[in-house]
């Protein structure tokens, strides 16, 4: 019985390592270091924090600290972080020493709980996805300029000529723009072409019309050799994780005996101090601690402005409202029913439809998932309707509405700084005076 | 004095980040041009450099080849003329005028060198002209040491000893050379290629004659050539010469049977995998339950990133709520004035008023949980990329089906003025917070700087886009 339970758990962690091999982490640790490490042995410590950060670099390219390869305290501070920055409470694991040297366990439970908290698998298995359409994404936030600390490095020019080169510089910026645009308008253009050349080939007949890597690939063997080669890797990745979520209920069965041998055996050890312990755990000095915590409250902070703003501005306007209403109720000026039912029934159809005027601004603010890509499929133009649309495709006018929205709503909120505003005719009238 | 970093910074990622977007976008550009253009279907045994001439051919050539041969001809019958009436005088003059007819005979025997190189039907006339390049080589050596020893036409017959010296020397690197000739122009003269097949400025019979045979090779070749095209079918049925274009034969295309077959496995594959994502499993949400019963126990429940997935669900409501008042206030103007109308937008504005009072108290909540992360875990926490798949699972790319080429463009546009708005704002929003201090002294003083004051009010109208920024003045920069 136990060597049947011993020869299942290898072929779960083999069928785990191998899905980890396949999704392209770089050090993947044999399934005899996940084994030892439930009994806290030190030696396989540094294959799981090296395991760890493999898996996690990738999806947090924008992090800073993410940069350094080889030095092993500088990815035990990176995992740590991100650990933190997902809600790992467990204390012990920021206790860990920085050379990496100890606490396979508790890395063992941080992998597992991340592959639940955040479906680390799932988000790598979609990372490494092979697109064979033509994709778009509806991604109109993207990251914003103004992240994090902004460096100093790229700082030149000032003095008076401080605004004579931010004038060149914006002047730039919005040439780029243009130029920009008027590429992307080109791609529609030719993607339009390639779509309606190839309309009828695609052996999947709702799709139809092929795309432009299909294309690609018909016209050169040696393209699609490469491709070939891709998408059979990538099925041989799929295959492995299917086997994998076959077998996970035992991995998760066995995860619970390690956290069970772990609390056996803290129960025996004596706590150490907190503080002592977290001044071991983190390297870093309090000036640039939490620079990330440092930024969210300074964005807090900023919306709790503009919100207080509005909210001066609403009252102002519900003030007024309030007393030319109470007027108008005191000098019956309008036919207001008397009446308490009759009025009653017309206040209630009223609040109902201001809630849902406010449930209509709320739902115009659901984006479509911002980074899902989509692909662009040109319709048949047939005239009986015998290909219906299908369960979940959008069409593009729907999806243009809503962007159309968002544009709206950043032309509102475009406007000056209102001190700036006040200064311009000053401004104006200062140069009229200095032509004088 | 003045020192905008942060508004440098900011302007200078986001030229950063639009050049980068551009570059990537002109590549799929090129990418899909080339599929435009007509092709030929590349086959297994064509190797790697020999399919890219070819690709690149277009339908055009053959007229201008065809001037080219006539050049060469009439080039070579002087010769032979030459030869026999025998004649050294005439060299000089046939030097000359030879010198630039020259160039462009051999410039286009050298780029239809290459392109007989690639074609495997004239395999045998390329031996021909290979063998008389090299004969003419082995004669230009000799030819050049009596060149220089003949009186009369010494110096004709020493440029054309030089051009043979050359031709020589660049025979050797002619074959990479004249393929990265695309359009020969016989009339400018410019290339500095010469083979040296068909360099008729010799008094040898011999070359003059292996150069005649050189010319009817060549137009066996290119009549050969032509035949072929016409019948668009090849006698050995390797290669497809017609050129392939997509605007008039796409429809034929095929996805190859190797490919469709793993498509298809691909994407069952995919269903079942988006298929397996169910609600997780009993033993796994027990250990994590029991795992998170762990956890120390001063943690509040959201943690820093669910703190910032809430702070972007915040701005939007800010702005939702911005809107909607905005909205109100538009509707007051046009609508009439009835007292529902009044009413109705009263308790609006009220609920409105209510809405930003919970945000703001959410606001305070958000904040007092990062303050107690800080507090029981200092120490920095990372910041991972903003859209990742948190809590979501796999599904398949949802489709986007559009109707024309205006919905695709249309699209494009708004997304990218939406895009340039946001961007302005953040510019704006750091502007104002860096130039505002600049502002009072400068208004205040008696006599501000007028370089500053000029690019200060050109600054906020945007260089024209908001107000009229035109500013004429006599003062110096």
């Amino acid at each position: 019985m136990q060597r049947e339970a011993n020869v299942k758990l290898k072929e779960v962690i083999s069928s785990l390592c191998k899905l980890l091999a396949g999704l392209g982490v770089e050090a993947v640790p044999s399934p005899e270091t996940f084994r030892r490490g439930k009994f806290n042995r030190r030696d396989g410590t540094a294959d799981l924090w090296k395991l760890l950060y493999s898996l996690l670099k990738p999806l947090h390219q924008d992090c800073p600290c993410a940069s350094n390869k080889a030095n092993l305290a500088l990815q035990v501070d990176f995992v740590k972080s991100v650990l933190l920055h997902y809600g790992y409470g467990v204390r012990e694991l920021y206790q860990l020493p920085a050379d990496g040297s100890e606490g396979s366990r508790e890395l063992l439970l941080a992998l597992s709980w991340l592959f639940h908290r955040i479906n680390l698998l799932e988000q790598l298995l979609n990372k490494t996805r092979l697109s064979l359409g033509d994709e778009t994404t509806l991604c109109v936030g993207g990251t914003p300029l103004v992240e994090g600390s902004l460096g100093l490095s790229a700082v030149q020019g000032g003095g008076g000529g401080g605004a004579r080169y931010l004038e060149w510089l914006q002047g730039q910026l919005r040439f780029h723009w243009r130029a920009l645009h008027a590429a992307q308008e080109e791609k529609a253009t030719l993607l339009y072409k390639i779509h309606t050349y190839t309309k009828g080939c695609h052996s999947n007949p709702s799709i139809s019309h092929l795309s432009v890597a299909e294309t690609s690939l018909i016209k050169s063997p040696r393209q699609q050799s490469r491709m070939l080669m891709l998408l059979e890797c990538e099925i041989t990745l799929l295959e492995s994780y299917l086997e994998w979520k076959r077998l996970e209920p035992l991995y998760w069965h066995w995860m619970e005996s390690v956290l069970d041998a772990k609390l056996a055996d803290d129960s025996q050890e004596v706590l150490i101090a907190n503080t002592i312990a977290m001044a071991s755990g983190f390297k870093r000095k309090d000036k640039d601690s939490c620079q990330r915590n440092q930024s969210m409250k300074r964005e807090m902070d900023r919306l709790g402005k503009e919100l207080l703003e509005l909210k001066w501005g609403l009252q102002g306007e519900a003030s007024a409202k309030r007393t030319s209403w109470c007027k108008w109720v005191e000098y019956k000026e309008q036919d207001i029913p008397l009446d308490p039912q009759e009025f009653g029934a017309i206040a209630l159809k009223l609040h109902d439809r201001v809630g849902q005027k406010l449930s209509a601004l709320r739902c115009n603010n659901v984006k479509p998932a911002t980074n899902t890509a989509y692909r662009l499929l040109l319709r048949e133009t047939t005239k009986q309707k015998t290909l219906p649309v299908h369960a979940g495709e959008t069409e593009a006018s729907q999806m243009m509405l809503g962007v159309d929205n968002e544009e709206q709503l950043f032309h509102y909120q475009c406007v000056l700084h209102p001190l700036l505003l006040r200064s311009i005719p000053r401004l104006g009238a200062e140069q009229h005076a200095l032509l004088k | 004095m003045l020192s905008p970093e942060r508004s440098l910074c900011v302007l200078n990622r986001a030229i950063e980040r639009c050049t980068r977007e551009e570059r990537r976008i002109r590549e799929n550009i090129h990418h899909c041009r080339q599929l435009l253009q007509p092709w030929r279907k590349e086959t297994q045994e064509i190797s790697k450099e020999d399919s890219k001439p070819v690709a690149k051919e277009e339908r055009g050539p053959l007229p201008e080849e065809r001037q080219e041969m006539e050049l060469l001809e009439r080039v070579l019958e002087k010769a032979l003329r030459i030869r026999s009436t025998g004649l050294i005088e005439d060299l000089g003059v046939l030097g000359k005028e030879s010198h630039e007819k020259d160039r462009g005979a051999t410039d286009c025997t050298g780029h239809r060198d290459t392109q007989r190189a690639t074609t495997t039907k004239t395999r045998s006339s390329t031996s021909v002209a290979q063998e008389s390049r090299r004969t003419a080589a082995t004669k230009a050596g000799p030819q050049r040491l009596s060149g220089t020893e003949t009186r009369g036409a010494k110096h004709p017959a020493a440029r054309s000893a030089r051009t043979q010296q050359q031709a020589r020397e660049s025979s050797l690197k002619g074959a990479p050379v004249s393929r990265k000739v695309k359009q020969p122009s016989a009339a400018s003269g410019k290339r500095q290629q010469y083979a040296p097949s068909s360099a008729p400025v010799s008094t040898h019979l011999d070359t003059a004659v292996v150069s005649m045979q050189a010319l009817t090779a060549i137009r066996e070749s290119v009549r050969n050539r032509e035949h072929s095209e016409e019948k668009g079918v090849t006698a050995s049925g390797e290669e497809e010469r017609r050129a392939f274009s997509l605007r008039e034969d796409g429809k034929t295309l095929q996805l190859p049977l190797a490919w469709r077959k793993q498509c298809l496995k691909h994407s069952r594959l995919w269903d079942k995998v988006s298929l397996s994502q169910t609600n997780p499993g009993v033993e796994r949400m027990r250990f994590i339950e029991r795992l998170q019963s762990t956890f120390h126990s001063e943690l509040p429940a959201c943690s820093p990133a669910d703190v910032s997935d809430e702070i972007v669900k915040l701005r939007g409501s800010c702005s939702d709520l911005r809107r909607g008042f905005v909205n109100e206030q538009q509707a007051q103007c046009t609508a009439s004035a009835s007292w529902e109308r009044d009413y109705e937008s009263m308790l609006t504005i009220e609920a409105l008023q209510g809405t930003v009072s919970k945000l703001l108290y959410q606001i305070k909540e958000l904040k007092e949980a990062v303050e107690a992360w800080e507090d029981v875990f200092p120490g920095s926490c990372c910041s991972p990329g903003t859209g990742t798949l948190r809590g979501k699972t796999i599904s398949g790319t949802p489709v986007l089906r559009y109707s024309s080429v205006q919905e695709l463009k249309e699209l494009e546009m708004l997304k990218h003025s939406v895009n340039v708005l946001q961007q302005q704002i953040e510019i704006h929003k750091v502007m104002s917070e860096e130039l505002t201090p600049w502002f009072p002294p400068m208004l205040s003083s008696g006599r501000p700087d007028p370089a500053l004051t000029r690019g200060l009010y050109s600054l906020l109208g945007e260089g024209g886009q908001q107000f009229p920024a035109l500013v004429l003045d006599n003062v110096p920069d």
